[in-house]
């Protein structure tokens, strides 16, 4: 069997006494999308950070592709193949839309140190950054300030950026938050179509989403995974119902 | 009308033109003033308002590189006159000691301006915010007192300038005209050098950090190290101006790099308009401007200029470029 995208081995991580991650064991096939869910407060931002570079665990490891990623610098992780996107929207919101694709696209080709050469009639740049816009449905908005996009095509933008970088693990933090129905649904068919291309890390709120999506869903409670297992397994999960999910949702 | 049909003209629907996408309209402009202005003002017989736009283009040089790190990479740095300082040192200590060609005291002045900023961008950099201000002030007092402990250049009092520089052994920079275009080019330079490398790969990145490090950092830079060679050029630029100054004024002193010097360039940036590199023309020329009209009225000028300065921020937000592009926009 093939080792995993990405593996947690007993990450452990405290807030003084407060304990955000306690001794969390995750892992992320090539091909799947595991989705983790918990109540607000639960650490799931927290173990997102680690995995992303944000904070580093206090003791535990994290495997990616193999190599111990568990101190590496944040802005050198999205060379190894990973993405992410933020919790509240995180873009460059003085930038166009196509800048903020082909910024994250030049750094993942040739040296930012160039210093004469105009960025923006770079073609491979924009090229590269449009071939992703257009699958993202932002082909048109192109030339918009990112700052004038809609929420939902916000999310989308973050997405794009992320897609640009030719990731091996797309790590998204509610990508669904604060959009409406239709936005939402635009985002799952999105997600949808990336599924099985990318290993995805997906902490989302919606279990509508979740459930449609999810190859595994984790729970996570008070800094520990209380469950690991299909959607279906989730559903039925007496403990899971208990801790999280409320029994008149599903009822 | 028939006539002005005629004319290879304007069609009556225009496109964008390329000046105005290129954001070209309003420097082109100043450039061309301060170009015809000299022949104008000789024959005229105003050589002294020649002697004041020289100092204008001086501190614009200055207050553009400044605003590459302010306004492109939010670098507030309160320490920007140690740059003027240690490039107007550099001509009057090598001149003290009987090197005046221009050439070496350039190569000496990038050198010497370049190594500061690295050394003390290196560290605060490691800071942000509030701290950033302080440390860069913290770095400028110490260059400022320890120029001031220069006995032998003349400490407190300063140094006068032995010899202005010379080209190839010739001197002229003392002719009010040469030098005003000496400094015009070199301002046409440092402009055009900070706008190619603000529409660079590098001037993207810088960029993106203003807006969010987070982001960028997550994207995969690491916005430490574009910010301080940023840091370093805008310091050279900054030196270049102070050895320029060094040659008008034939003198050198300690209040060359006085903080309050560093506020007034911050405020020539914000006044103009941050973010732009010609704002900061705009805003050097309306500064020293004021600063002369008021100070031959009153020697108080001090009291009508500072309540102009704060009346200019609040009702000029996005600074006098602003004012212009409004009047535009509703016209």
């Amino acid at each position: 069997m093939a080792e995993p995208l990405l593996a947690l081995e007993q990450v452990t991580k405290r807030f003084g006494a407060l304990t955000v991650a306690e001794s969390i064991d995750l892992t992320v096939e090539r091909d799947e999308i595991h989705a983790i869910i918990g109540p607000n407060g639960a650490g799931k931002t927290t173990l997102i950070a680690q995995i992303t570079g944000v904070l580093p665990p206090d003791s535990g490891r994290i495997l990616f592709d193999g190599q111990n990623i568990t101190r590496l610098p944040m802005s050198l992780r999205p060379h190894l193949g990973i993405a992410r996107s933020f919790q509240i929207t995180n873009i460059l919101p003085d930038f166009t839309v196509l800048e903020n694709v082909a910024v994250a696209a030049q750094a993942r080709h040739g040296t930012s140190f160039s210093f004469f050469r105009p960025a923006g009639a770079e073609e491979g740049l924009n090229a590269a950054a449009r071939r992703v816009l257009e699958r993202v449905n932002l082909k048109d908005r192109e030339g918009l300030p990112a700052r004038n996009l809609a929420h939902g095509e916000k999310r989308a933008l973050e997405l794009a950026m992320a897609l640009v970088q030719d990731p091996k693990l797309l790590v998204l933090d509610e990508p669904m938050a604060g959009t409406g129905r239709e936005e939402t649904a635009y985002l799952v068919d999105m997600l949808k179509s990336l599924k099985g291309r990318y290993g995805i890390l997906l902490i989302e709120h919606d279990m509508q989403a979740v459930f449609a999506l999810a190859d595994r869903v984790s729970v996570m409670v008070y800094g520990r995974i209380i469950a690991t297992g299909a959607p279906a397994e989730i559903r039925d999960n007496a403990e899971v119902r208990q801790a999280y999910l409320g029994d008149e949702e599903l009822a | 009308m028939t006539q002005a049909a005629e004319a290879p003209a304007v069609p009556s629907k225009p496109r964008t033109p390329w000046i105005t996408r290129s954001g070209l309209a309003v420097p082109l402009i100043l450039f061309a003033l301060f170009a015809v202005l000299p022949p104008i003002l000789v024959v005229s017989g105003e050589t002294f308002l020649l002697t004041i736009l020289t100092r204008i283009m001086i501190f614009a040089i200055a207050a553009v590189s400044l605003d590459l790190i302010l306004g492109y990479g939010a670098m507030v740095s309160l320490g920007h006159a140690a740059f003027i300082g240690i490039g107007a040192y550099v001509v009057g200590i090598m001149a003290f000691h009987g090197v005046s060609d221009a050439f070496l005291q350039l190569l000496v002045v990038l050198l010497a301006t370049g190594l500061f900023a690295l050394v003390t961008g290196a560290i605060s950099l490691k800071t942000s915010g509030v701290y950033f201000i302080m440390i860069t002030l913290a770095f400028a007092q110490m260059a400022y007192f320890t120029t001031t402990s220069l006995a032998m250049y003349g400490g407190d009092d300063g140094l006068t300038l032995r010899v202005r520089s010379t080209v190839f052994g010739m001197s002229f920079l003392g002719d009010r005209i040469t030098l005003y275009y000496i400094v015009f080019a070199a301002l046409l330079g440092a402009f055009f050098l900070c706008r190619t490398l603000v529409a660079s790969r590098f001037g993207r990145v810088l960029q993106g950090c203003r807006q969010s490090p987070l982001r960028m950092r997550a994207l995969g830079f690491s916005p430490y190290r574009y910010q301080l060679v940023a840091y370093v050029i805008a310091g050279m630029l900054a030196g270049i101006a102070g050895a320029l100054l060094a040659n008008q004024i034939a003198f050198v002193s300690p209040a060359y790099m006085s903080w309050m010097r560093s506020g007034e360039l911050i405020f020539m940036v914000v006044l103009g308009g941050m973010g732009t590199l010609y704002g900061a023309i705009i805003g050097a020329f309306a500064f020293i401007a004021a600063e002369e009209i008021l100070s031959h009225f009153t020697h108080h000028w001090r009291v009508i200029f500072g309540p102009l300065l704060i009346i200019a921020v609040l009702f000029a937000r996005g600074g006098l470029i602003s004012l212009i592009f409004a009047r535009r926009g509703s016209g």
